[in-house]
């Protein structure tokens, strides 16, 4: 009954003050809608990484003409390293039947007389250890051994893409912070319109023994409606945009419930938080 | 019912109460009566906890101020009905709510705050004007509805601040009526008021005050 009632007085606070509550409730939607964006980007970014990471393979190149018991040594050094998940070795002949079936050039040995290709040992680390600082160490450990002339990692566009999502990240941060604090403030101001045209109501439920907790509740309550109410809005926005993205791009799956539900307790939890500060300031109980 | 024990408060910009020790007992009809500023309205104030005393104690049924937790306020609230001499009832709410409101912000059910508030509409006269607005009643109606809500809750003790002070003598004269009335019927109650003629005329217990302290 208490719980009807404290509902009640909030959605007809929320309503005598609808332009406020329009406003609050609008950059709410907009603020969460951006941040929904956000996750999601930021989201299938970092899929994006960890997926080039684990096809992204370290290329040992061997010196030509090295003998066996050299291949052995190095192989028996490589292969206790913790670091690496598969190790593959390509002999010259191998290497150049590949190459042949890749450029397709069966004339490449007449031409140059030799097999210009080195034997390799080809390496994928394990994904605990795909980053640079690590990389860079394995290189130049490796590249010390005898017998091996050259060892190549390709992290340039895993790099690029690392500061893409780097940046979109700090944007993320800086803009959704700056969107959530507004639309805070919109909501407190939206709460604080309605504390201040109930004040003869706080003053006589105060007097006739309604508990603190009864009094703020219709208050929080508003808050978290105004918050709920553009969550919904964002996330309905979100889902268009998304069977938008899905119709050019259909490879991409962007419905995630997770991220609505976030965005949904991130609504509730901010509208409330406005609330908290508008009756923290206004409401002395 | 309600005892002070020299009990004193001095606001920040001076005036207040001191030494303040007198009883109200079960049933009685108290008048405080003294000029505006004699103090009337601090002692309202400490009775109802929006002040506390700065020395002695105030004991209120089984409650003692001294041992008092600030989160046992609105649970004693809940005991004392309390009428303004401006009545303080919500212009946007009918006569019916304005009662109403005063149960249901302690949590009380709907079936018992329907039965409750007739009864009490019934009490002061008012069941035929339960659906009309403040604004439609009478200064003398405006305060019998003020007096229904101080009584809903069924408070031990009923505190009336001036509450004929804005009525005409006649409207003034029913209110008292209707006060006397609820005390014959149990209610304590414990009534400032700076009309001493009003209060000699009902051979009730009269304290006077002045300048915050007891004269007589």
């Amino acid at each position: 009954m208490s719980w009807f009632y404290s509902i009640n007085e909030s959605i007809s606070a929320l309503k005598k003050s609808w332009i406020s509550s329009f406003l609050s409730i609008s950059s709410m939607a907009v603020s969460l809608f951006f941040l929904g964006v956000f996750m999601i980007t930021i989201f299938h970014g970092w899929k994006l990484v960890r997926h080039l990471k684990s096809q992204i393979e370290m290329e040992v190149f061997l010196k030509d003409g090295i003998n066996n018991e050299l291949l052995k040594s190095i192989r028996l050094k490589l292969e206790p390293m913790e670091e690496i998940d598969t190790l593959i070795y390509i002999s010259k002949e191998k290497a150049l039947a590949g190459f042949q079936k890749e450029i397709g050039n069966e004339e490449i040995v007449d031409l140059l007389g030799e097999n210009p290709l080195p034997a390799s040992f080809r390496i994928r680390l394990k994904e605990a250890y795909h980053n640079k600082e690590n990389v860079a160490k394995m290189q130049k450990k490796i590249e010390k051994w005898a017998g091996v002339d050259e060892v190549l990692y390709r992290y340039d566009l895993l790099d690029a893409i690392m500061k893409y999502l780097k940046t979109i990240i700090l944007v993320a941060f800086f803009l959704g912070g700056t969107l959530v604090i507004a639309s805070i403030l919109l909501i407190s101001n939206t709460v604080r319109l309605s504390i201040s045209t109930k004040r003869d109501s706080i003053k006589i439920m105060n007097l006739v023994g309604a508990t603190p907790g009864f009094i703020r509740r219709p208050f929080i309550f508003a808050g978290a409606i105004q918050g709920a109410s553009g969550a919904f809005v964002a996330i309905i926005a979100l889902f268009f945009l998304a069977k938008i993205v899905g119709f050019f791009l259909p490879e991409i799956k962007l419905h995630f419930v997770y991220v609505y539900l976030g965005l949904l307790i991130w609504g509730i939890f901010l509208g409330s938080m406005g609330s908290w500060i508008a009756m923290h300031r206004y409401l002395r109980l | 019912m309600l005892h002070f024990f020299n009990v004193s408060f001095q606001y920040k910009y001076g005036y207040g109460v001191s030494n303040l020790s007198f009883s109200v007992e079960n049933g009685e009809f108290v008048f405080l009566v003294g000029p505006s500023g004699a103090g009337k309205t601090t002692i309202f104030k400490l009775i109802n906890l929006e002040l506390f005393p700065q020395t002695g104690n105030i004991v209120l049924g089984d409650r003692n101020s001294i041992y008092l937790r600030k989160k046992d306020i609105p649970y004693i609230r809940r005991r004392l009905g309390i009428v303004f001499q401006d009545f303080k009832l919500l212009p946007e709410k009918t006569v019916y709510d304005n009662v109403a409101f005063a149960m249901r912000v302690v949590g009380a059910s709907g079936r018992r705050i329907k039965r409750r508030v007739l009864e009490v509409l019934k009490d002061v006269g008012l069941s035929h004007k339960k659906l009309k607005m403040p604004g439609e009643l009478s200064g003398g109606e405006q305060q019998r509805v003020a007096i229904a809500r101080a009584l809903v809750n069924e408070p031990y003790l009923l505190l009336a601040d001036e509450p004929a002070g804005n009525l005409d003598q006649e409207t003034a004269y029913e209110t008292m009526k209707l006060l006397e009335r609820l005390n014959s019927r149990g209610t304590t109650i414990l009534m400032a008021t700076h009309n001493e003629k009003l209060a000699k005329e009902r051979q009730k217990r009269i304290i006077y005050i002045k300048d915050g302290r007891i004269t007589s």
